[in-house]
Parts: structure tokens; C-alpha cells; sequence
């Protein structure tokens, strides 16, 4: 554990959000440490502030109070373009509902990180059908989200965070929406990239997916209350 | 090169609802094709002018006879107004004055093998066909022996030698009422059509005979021989562009003085008719523009419409691509990509309703359309601007949007 780089810090944050007049408070005084190359689960009830504290740590939001430091930039300073390009660079975010474009193929859907970055044409390619590779799709480049069964969906959408090589992949209840057969084949990728040295965070209320991390925080009312050894990474 | 990206990805968004992408751009294709073909036929109208009044020269000056007097056996007219002694006075005490040519309109019974026909004869000086630059295809004009011996020759116009045939061959005798003339030219044709009323009545060329002045005194009735011959039309040529202006006061005053009276003769200045066709086409396109303009700000309230629309229901889309790394400057590019992909299809689309609509115009109408570069681009890069203009409040309204909140947008 000591010989890992720290990635990402987060300490004291707090986030509200003001709604009808109303003052709600989602986290409160959160602490976290994100080392390279953890396997992190965030659990806790509906309304916890999971999925908050997920986008504060892909930079997709910032917090209210405290500070948030992402390898070395403090995002509380950032501008929108550099958030932008760390999640563009160093950010896989993968979510319930995966979030593919239904018009266009699995290539495409999986090469859309790139149409913000410069990258090579020959680039995208090879990196395209690696990641694609990685989720045992490569035979479906060329079909259309319509065509696949929601357990493929998510392997596409797992694809598209790996695609650019990114620093930490951000899993917001990844199998939320599939069965037992796709969740298992769901996890097996993460606990796979886990062991080629990926860092993922995945929020999830299911223990038993959970218990497929390194490590579990539990969220409760904003704060996260204690860590806990998950039961291991197989 | 990231736009063409952003292009490529806007024609698979369009493409994905055809029918709306379609019905959305009709303002813009009909807007463009209002503007094309009024531009069309604008430019129709212009280049018509403009050759009528170049065919007149611009360093010309013409006089034409008002008040024709009572016609003669042989449909010739008399005149009060131009007299052939006015040429040689203008010549003398107008210093501007480069060359003057004189003509007569007459009209002849030519008569042929097996049919007679009554065409425009024009009995005028050597150096009319000089001052009005028409070109032989084939034998001479008149020339000054031909005026000083009365000699009976005719040049044919183009369309009059096509009309009558070998009759009217070079060298060959043609009989124009009962005398008989020596065909010593053929003019080219102008291609000019009869039948469009030139705005400044310019002749009829193709159509017209011409022979020496001095001999149009054998045509007429017999009590006008001997006295001093009447004159249709007196063409001047000045010398510089510049003092086209100045000439003309100068010719009313010698024709005033030498009548002791003002003449009864229209001054046509082809310089100041240009200038006045310019500016009639300037109102002209600035209220025909203003048309166009308003039904393309229309199409344009119609996309603004679409894709305000199309960013709502796109919400999730928007925040998935801010979320895989989209900047807002990107996310606006990408959605102005798509209003002005959307307003130039119809802009093209536009154009070929709008060259249709030219060529029917053109076709059944009869009005003379032409397509200029203006025409063309004009109205494309309008429908391009359209886009940028209508597009760009969706675009950024976009970008604006809270990423967390987008991705959570049901």
C-alpha cells in the first residue's frame, strides 16, 4: 500500500445544493485518499451523495467547501477547459444507464472521447479495438447500440472509458441495470483491469458487487463513515 | 479539421431524423430560392440593358426627330425636327464633336420572286455603321462614293439576308419598290430578338436594309426631290468620355440658335442612361435583397426553433460529451455545426429550386434571366450565416448546461 502514488485527495469536502429555496447538504467533510492502482467501492443508500462524490473525484462537478486535488491540480482552481481535459485525459467514467449514442455504431461510441482530443486517425484505431477487445466485443464494431443486450451495452460503455488510457475509471453503479449473468461478466472486467494495474471507484448499493473491490467506504448522509476490507479481489 | 468532425458528426445526428432536418431547412431552401431567382432574373434584366444602351455607344450622342410628319407614297416620313444641315453645323462649332452620322427611317416593298415584303429601310451616311459598330460577314458598307453618287446598293442586315434567301446574295439585284439596288454587304447577325422591346429603342439591325443616304430621294414622293432631305436620326460621337455631359447643352443651344426656336428632337445620352439603369438596379436589388433577407430570417427563426428542440432532447447526450472531455467552446461547435450543415443543404437546395424556377421563368415568360457569381453566392453564403446566426443561441445555451445535471436529465 505505501509504495502507491497518490492520485487523487480530497479533504473536507462538502457539497449542497440550493433547491426551492432550500439548502441541501449532500456531502459533508468528506476525507479520501485515491492511491494508483486502487480498487475502491463507495456504498450507501439512495440519496447518500455517492454519485456526488463520484463526480467530484472525475471532475464532472466541484465542491462547495474543502479542497479536491486530481494528480496534482487543485480542480477547486480549474477553469471548465482544464476539468474538461483531465476527464477528456485521465477520467473513464462509466454509468447505470450506459449512456451510448443509439445512432452510432460501438466504433463510434467508443471513439468519441477522441473527436475532443488530438489523437492520430491510426491511434484511434488501434486503441479502439484494444479497448473493444479488452470487453470480448470486437466481433460488434459495427453494430448499433439497438443491437446488443444491455450486458454488451455496458461492456461498451467500459470500452469507451478505457479507450484513452485514462488514470482512474469512475463506475456509477455499473450494474445496476443488468442481470445476474451480465453483472458477473461486468465485474470480471473490472476485477481484470484491477489486476493490469487500473484504478477504479465504483459506487454500487450491492454488497455482493462491492465485495469485488479492494477496499469499501460507506456514504451515510454525506459523510463517509468508515472503511471497511472488502472480501477480496479475485 | 476538429469542424469536419463536428460535420461528419452533425450529418449522422441530421440524418437520424430526416423529415424534421428537412421540413426545418424549407424556409431556408425557400428563402434561397426567392433571393436566387430574383437575383437571376435581376441580372437578366441588367445585361439586357446594359447591351441595348453599349450598343448605342457610350461616346454617342443621338438625335432623333419627334413629331413624324404626314407619310408618302412610299411610307416615307418627313420630319420638323433634324435637318441634314444640322450635321455639318455640329461638326463646325462643337469642338467635342469627333464624327456625326445622319439616317433616314424609311419603310420599302421588297419585292421577290414570289412574295413581296415590307421592311425597314435605313438611308444613313458612311459613318453610321462605324459609330454603332456592327460588323460585316461578308462584301462592305456604304461608302462615301456610294452617298456622293446616289448610287442604288443596300446592305442587308443578317436576319434580312437569312429571310430572303439567294435573292439576297452579294452582288446580286434586289428590287425595293420599283427600283432596283446592288447588294454590295451582309451584316452579321446580332442575335438581338425582334420581338424584346429594347428599353431604349435601340434598332432593329438584323431586320433593316440600309442604303446611302443621298439615294433615299428616289423612295420618297416625288414633291419633296430637290428639297433639303429630313432626318431621322443624327449620331455624334464625342470625343472623351468626359465631356459627353457637356456636349449635350452645347448641341441643344446650336440647335436652338439655328432654328431660332427649341428643336423637336429627343436627345438620347446612352452614358446617362447606363447611370440611371445603375441606379434603378441598385433600388432594385436592395428591395429585391430585402425580400429575400426577411423569408431567409424567417427559415432562420425555424432552425432556432429545431434546435432549441433538438438541444432539449439531447440533454443526455450533452452531458455524456462533456463528461468523455467536451469543452464548452466544443460542445458550441459541434451544435453550430449542425445549424449551418442544416441552413447550406438548404442553401443548395435552394439554389437548384431557385435555377429551376429561373428556367421556367425564363422558358414561359420569356424574361431574360442570367446567373452571376453574385447570384450564386450571395444567397449560399447568406443560408451559411442563417445558420450561424439562428444556431448560435442553441449552441451556447448547450454548453452552458451543468454537466451533472444533463447526465441526470430525464
Amino acid at each position: 500500500m505505501s509504495d502507491k502514488k497518490l492520485l487523487a485527495r480530497a479533504k473536507d469536502v462538502s457539497k449542497h445544493y440550493t433547491m426551492g429555496g432550500r439548502r441541501i447538504e449532500v456531502l459533508r467533510s468528506v476525507n479520501l485518499d485515491l492511491m494508483e492502482g486502487d480498487f475502491m467501492a463507495i456504498m450507501g443508500r439512495s440519496g447518500s451523495g455517492k454519485s456526488t462524490l463520484l463526480h467530484i473525484l472525475g471532475c464532472l462537478d466541484v465542491p462547495s467547501s474543502g479542497t479536491y486535488t486530481f494528480d496534482s491540480l487543485d480542480v477547486n482552481s480549474a477553469d471548465d477547459d482544464q476539468l474538461s481535459r483531465i476527464r477528456g485525459r485521465a477520467v473513464g467514467f462509466v454509468f447505470q444507464d450506459f449512456h451510448l449514442l443509439s445512432a452510432q455504431t460501438v466504433f463510434e461510441n467508443v471513439a468519441l472521447p477522441f473527436l475532443y482530443n488530438k489523437v492520430d486517425r491510426k491511434v484511434v484505431h488501434h486503441r479502439v479495438e484494444e479497448a473493444v477487445g479488452r470487453v470480448g466485443l470486437s466481433d460488434r464494431l459495427e453494430h448499433r447500440p439497438s443491437e446488443l443486450s444491455g450486458g454488451e451495452m455496458q461492456r461498451v460503455a467500459i470500452a469507451r472509458a478505457l479507450v484513452v488510457q485514462p488514470r482512474v475509471i469512475l463506475a456509477d453503479e455499473p450494474t445496476g441495470n443488468l442481470d445476474e449473468e451480465s453483472s458477473r461478466e461486468v465485474m470480471r472486467i473490472f476485477t481484470s483491469l484491477h489486476n493490469l494495474g487500473v484504478t477504479i471507484v465504483m459506487v454500487t448499493h450491492d454488497k455482493e458487487v462491492a465485495a469485488r473491490a479492494e477496499t469499501i467506504r460507506v456514504l451515510r448522509q454525506g459523510q463517509l463513515e468508515r472503511e471497511e476490507a472488502a472480501a477480496g479481489v479475485s | 479539421m476538429k469542424f469536419l468532425l463536428y460535420l461528419q458528426a452533425a450529418v449522422g445526428s441530421l440524418l437520424q431524423h430526416k423529415l424534421r432536418s428537412f421540413l426545418s431547412v424549407l424556409g431556408i431552401i425557400c428563402g434561397v430560392a426567392a433571393v436566387f431567382a430574383i437575383l437571376a432574373i435581376g441580372e437578366g434584366a441588367r445585361r439586357e440593358v446594359l447591351s441595348s444602351i453599349s450598343r448605342l455607344g457610350l461616346n454617342n450622342i443621338i438625335l432623333r426627330s419627334l413629331d413624324p410628319g404626314e407619310q408618302n407614297n412610299f411610307s416615307g416620313k418627313t420630319y420638323g425636327g433634324l435637318k441634314q444641315s444640322d450635321r455639318g453645323h455640329l461638326l463646325a462649332t462643337v469642338p467635342m464633336v469627333e464624327n456625326a452620322a445622319m439616317a433616314r427611317e424609311l419603310t420599302g416593298l421588297v419585292v421577290l420572286a414570289d412574295e413581296q415584303l415590307r421592311l425597314p429601310l435605313l438611308a444613313c451616311t458612311p459613318g453610321y455603321r462605324d459609330l454603332l459598330s456592327f460588323n460585316l460577314s461578308a462584301g462592305r458598307f456604304i461608302s462615301d462614293s456610294d452617298d456622293k453618287d446616289e448610287a442604288l446598293v443596300c446592305v442587308l442586315g443578317g436576319g434580312v439576308y437569312k429571310k430572303i434567301g439567294v435573292e439576297g446574295r452579294l452582288g446580286g439585284m434586289l428590287r425595293i419598290g420599283k427600283l432596283l439596288f446592288r447588294v454590295v454587304g451582309i451584316l452579321e447577325e446580332s442575335g438581338v430578338e425582334k420581338n424584346v422591346k429594347s428599353p431604349v429603342g435601340t434598332r432593329d439591325i438584323d431586320g433593316t436594309i440600309f442604303i446611302p443616304f443621298s439615294s433615299h430621294r428616289y423612295l420618297v414622293a416625288s414633291q419633296n426631290r430637290g428639297a433639303e432631305p429630313d432626318v431621322s436620326e443624327l449620331l455624334i460621337r464625342i470625343r472623351e468620355a468626359d465631356q459627353v455631359e457637356d456636349s449635350v447643352d452645347l448641341i441643344r443651344r446650336v440647335l436652338e440658335v439655328s432654328r431660332e426656336g427649341e428643336p423637336t428632337v429627343q436627345v438620347i445620352v446612352p452614358r446617362e442612361l447606363l447611370r440611371q439603369s445603375r441606379k434603378t438596379q441598385r433600388i432594385f436589388s436592395l428591395v429585391l435583397g430585402s425580400i429575400g433577407t426577411i423569408s431567409l430570417l424567417v427559415g432562420g427563426i425555424g432552425i432556432m426553433n429545431v434546435m432549441l428542440a433538438t438541444v432539449s432532447e439531447r440533454t443526455r447526450e450533452v452531458g455524456l460529451r462533456r463528461a468523455v472531455g467536451a469543452t464548452k467552446k466544443q460542445i458550441t461547435a459541434q451544435f453550430l455545426a449542425e445549424s449551418i450543415l442544416l441552413t447550406s443543404v438548404g442553401g443548395v437546395l435552394g439554389l437548384v429550386a431557385g435555377l429551376a424556377a429561373a428556367v421556367i421563368i425564363s422558358t414561359f415568360a420569356g424574361w431574360p434571366t442570367g446567373v452571376s457569381l453574385t447570384a450564386l453566392l450571395l444567397p449560399l453564403l447568406m443560408s451559411v450565416a442563417v445558420g450561424g446566426f439562428f444556431g448560435l443561441y442553441p449552441a451556447v445555451k448547450a454548453a452552458a448546461m451543468d454537466p451533472v445535471h444533463a447526465l441526470r436529465y430525464v
